[in-house]
């Protein structure tokens, strides 16, 4: 146990516990708070750390002083002045009797978990300094440690956390699919950051049934190490382990497994997964690299319940987001395919801030592309919301299904499954091989897809139509095949294009669009170039008020 | 401009629909749908006659998907009669002619759902 007595002034004699670290600034969220302007908003932090305690100068503008040296870092000693601009106070640490008296009522945080004095995580082993991996014992994941088998693990997990929006639901599906892959494990806990501090707090504990192991308590130092390294640890308490015999205390026993949920570069959490046992070592390399990708899983998880949350609370708002922009930018893909002989291209246009367009073009197999366009009914922030889900659902029913047409009864089945609102999708999907140049291609209630010919004509395929996503569970999908011959071109393109309006309020229409593309030639940069063009020649100054979106295949002529 | 009106027929409602449905009309519509397919009102059946709709958008054909579905889990139905121009194209884009009753007229409509 250790205090920061305040030596002088109003606050002469106040003693702030120092057991967990202790902020000190000019800010309310600190724990020491001092109202004063030579005191910066996040002047100093005093950390607990093995052996002892640490002072360390947050960038202030007037400086930490221990003993009237100015430091950035300094290991306390008892009796030791610190000095925050014009605040002096002593370091102060108390006998093992004290110690005691203060834990048993102490700063634990779970609830009905008993508290052992001076019980301490100690990082045992990191991931990357543990590059020899064990052979599995307990966890029975053995058979996980192949990569398929992880990847399943983590498959099924997506799985069962993508339809979830609420985050409770959401925090109960994390734990207890940690709690079923690794079977070894007593207790899960989420760790989250907390509203006001932004200290990681136990938030849920999710507990296998009939075990009676209590968690051993992670001290705010050891989250806060992992915030900033940001890697997954292995843990075992270190314990004065006789101080809890003579108390006829349990010994606390066991390791665990910390894994940050990273997405982007925010720590959203931290997932912990404990075991009881001591004799065998209950983790291994593979499980904590499994912990990992289930703690990136649930970070993104976790991100989207946010994001949907905050997002409906714009919408009452009725405001346009410029995260929303950045989200969606984010579906969209950030480079295009690379193929010998193909070339794409792909244009987005928002007529607002955010979009209810989507397209994406990835690789399903070794010469196999998946190719979707596709349009949100409505607009503004429910549709691009909507369209942010429908492009993952059709990115993921794709890589589950060989063919389009039920690769968009998937996405329709997932679709309908959470449909809140009356919004629905219209979309294309197609598969592309790129050796054969066939294409199976399912059209869900979108614009008929155009074929510029290198004969200079245009087919405009009516067949593999079905009903849009998301009105009707039960719907049925058709797909059509078709080829791309040397010199030819597909065009997809969202109805923004096609009506996109003059100032005499006149739409472009198929029949423009097909001499456009005619006009343009067999190249696809010179067709879309001319499109262009003859849109903007046709809009003039008149406003656009639909998404236009557009994506461009062509094979090149022998 | 839009506008609608609805009127009773026994148990099956006749709801008319005029002008342009769009984004900025879709909610008024919204609540009619709403109110005529609540379980405790005692219409099994809705037509809407759409002979005098002149646009349809995507936020339209959601309000109307809505009262199909809505009439169909409260064990009625919803009829579309007279569809024309382009309120009929967006519905043939959408292939809905697949899972909706598209009918010529009103009276005919009315003569399907009569009981046999």
């Amino acid at each position: 146990m250790a205090w920061l007595v305040a030596t002088d002034g109003k606050l002469s004699g106040r003693r702030y516990s120092l057991d967990a670290p202790c902020l000190v600034g000019r800010g309310p969220y600190n724990h020491v708070v001092l109202d004063d302007t030579r005191i910066s908003r996040q002047h100093a932090k005093i950390s607990p750390e093995a052996g002892g305690h640490v002072v360390y100068d947050l960038n202030s503008a007037n400086g930490t002083y221990v003993n009237h040296m100015q430091v950035r870092r300094q290991k306390l000693a008892p009796g030791d002045q610190i000095r925050f601009g014009p605040f002096s106070f002593r370091f102060e640490t108390e006998l093992q009797e004290e110690t005691r008296r203060v834990a048993a009522g102490g700063r634990q945080k779970f609830v009905e978990v008993a508290t052992l004095v001076g019980t301490e995580a100690r990082i045992v082993e990191s991931l990357d300094a543990k590059a020899a991996s064990k052979p599995g014992f307990s966890t029975g994941l053995d058979e996980l440690e192949d990569a398929g088998r992880k990847l399943q693990a983590l498959y099924a997990f997506m799985q069962s956390i993508a339809s979830t929006l609420d985050p409770a639901g959401l925090y109960d599906r994390i734990l207890a699919h940690v709690l079923n892959v690794f079977v070894g494990a007593d207790n899960a806990v989420l760790y989250l950051p907390s509203s006001d501090s932004g200290k990681m707090e136990p938030r849920k504990l999710l507990g296998r049934s009939g075990a009676s192991i209590a968690p051993y308590p992670i001290p705010d130092s050891f989250y806060d190490q992992l915030v900033v390294d940001r890697r997954a640890l292995l843990s075992s308490p270190v314990t004065a382990i006789s101080a809890a015999a003579s108390r006829g205390d349990a010994t606390p026993t066991g390791i665990s497994m910390h894994a940050p949920m990273l997405s982007g570069d925010a720590v959203q959490g931290v997932l912990h997964v404990q075991a009881a046992t001591t004799v065998d070592p209950a983790f291994t390399q593979g499980d904590l690299d499994l912990l990992t990708g289930i703690a990136a899983q649930a970070a993104l998880a976790l991100q989207n319940v946010r994001l949907h949350q905050e997002s409906l609370k714009q919408q009452r708002l009725k405001q346009d987001l410029s995260l929303a922009v950045e989200i969606q930018k984010s579906f969209l893909p950030q480079s295009l395919p690379v193929v010998q002989g193909l070339e794409f291209i792909a244009e987005y246009r928002p007529a607002f801030s955010v979009g209810g367009d989507f397209y994406d073009l990835f690789s399903l197999a070794e010469h196999e592309l998946g190719i979707c366009i596709g349009d949100v009914s409505g607009k503004g922030v429910s549709a691009a919301l909507l369209m942010a889900r429908v492009c993952s659902d059709i990115h993921a029913a794709a890589l589950l299904e060989r063919e389009p047409a039920r690769t968009l009864w998937r996405a329709n089945r997932m679709l309908c499954e959470r449909r809140k609102t009356d919004l629905f999708v219209t979309a294309i999907y197609l598969a592309l091989n790129t050796e054969t140049h066939d294409i199976v291609l399912g059209n869900a209630g979108h614009l008929p897809p155009l074929i510029r010919r290198s004969s200079g004509k245009i087919d405009r395929v009516e067949g593999g139509a079905s009903t849009a996503i998301g009105l009707f569970e039960n719907a049925e999908y058709e797909q059509i095949r078709l080829r791309l011959e040397p010199g030819d071109s597909l065009v997809l393109c969202t109805d923004g294009v096609l009506e996109a309006t003059s100032e005499r309020g006149e739409q472009f229409g198929f029949e423009r669009l097909e001499a456009s593309i005619l006009a343009g030639g067999a190249r696809p940069q010179e067709l879309v170039k001319r499109l262009n063009e003859d849109l903007s020649r046709h809009v003039g100054a008149a406003p656009q008020y639909d998404d236009m979106t557009l994506i461009v295949c062509g094979r090149q002529a022998t | 401009m839009f506008r609608f009106e609805t009127s009773g027929r026994g148990d099956a409602a006749v709801l008319a629909l005029f002008g342009n449905l769009d984004a900025l009309s879709a909610d008024a519509l919204k609540a009619e749908v709403v109110r005529l397919s609540e379980s405790k009102t005692n219409i099994a059946t809705v037509v809407v006659d759409m002979s005098a709709l002149e646009l349809l958008d995507s936020t339209g054909v959601g309000v109307l998907i809505s009262l199909f579905k809505r009439m169909r889990t409260k064990n009625g139905s919803a009829l579309f009669a007279g569809l024309e121009a382009q309120p009929r194209e967006i519905f043939r884009l959408l292939r809905l002619e697949r899972s909706l009753d598209l009918v010529a007229t009103v009276d005919e409509a009315l003569a399907k759902s009569m009981p046999k």
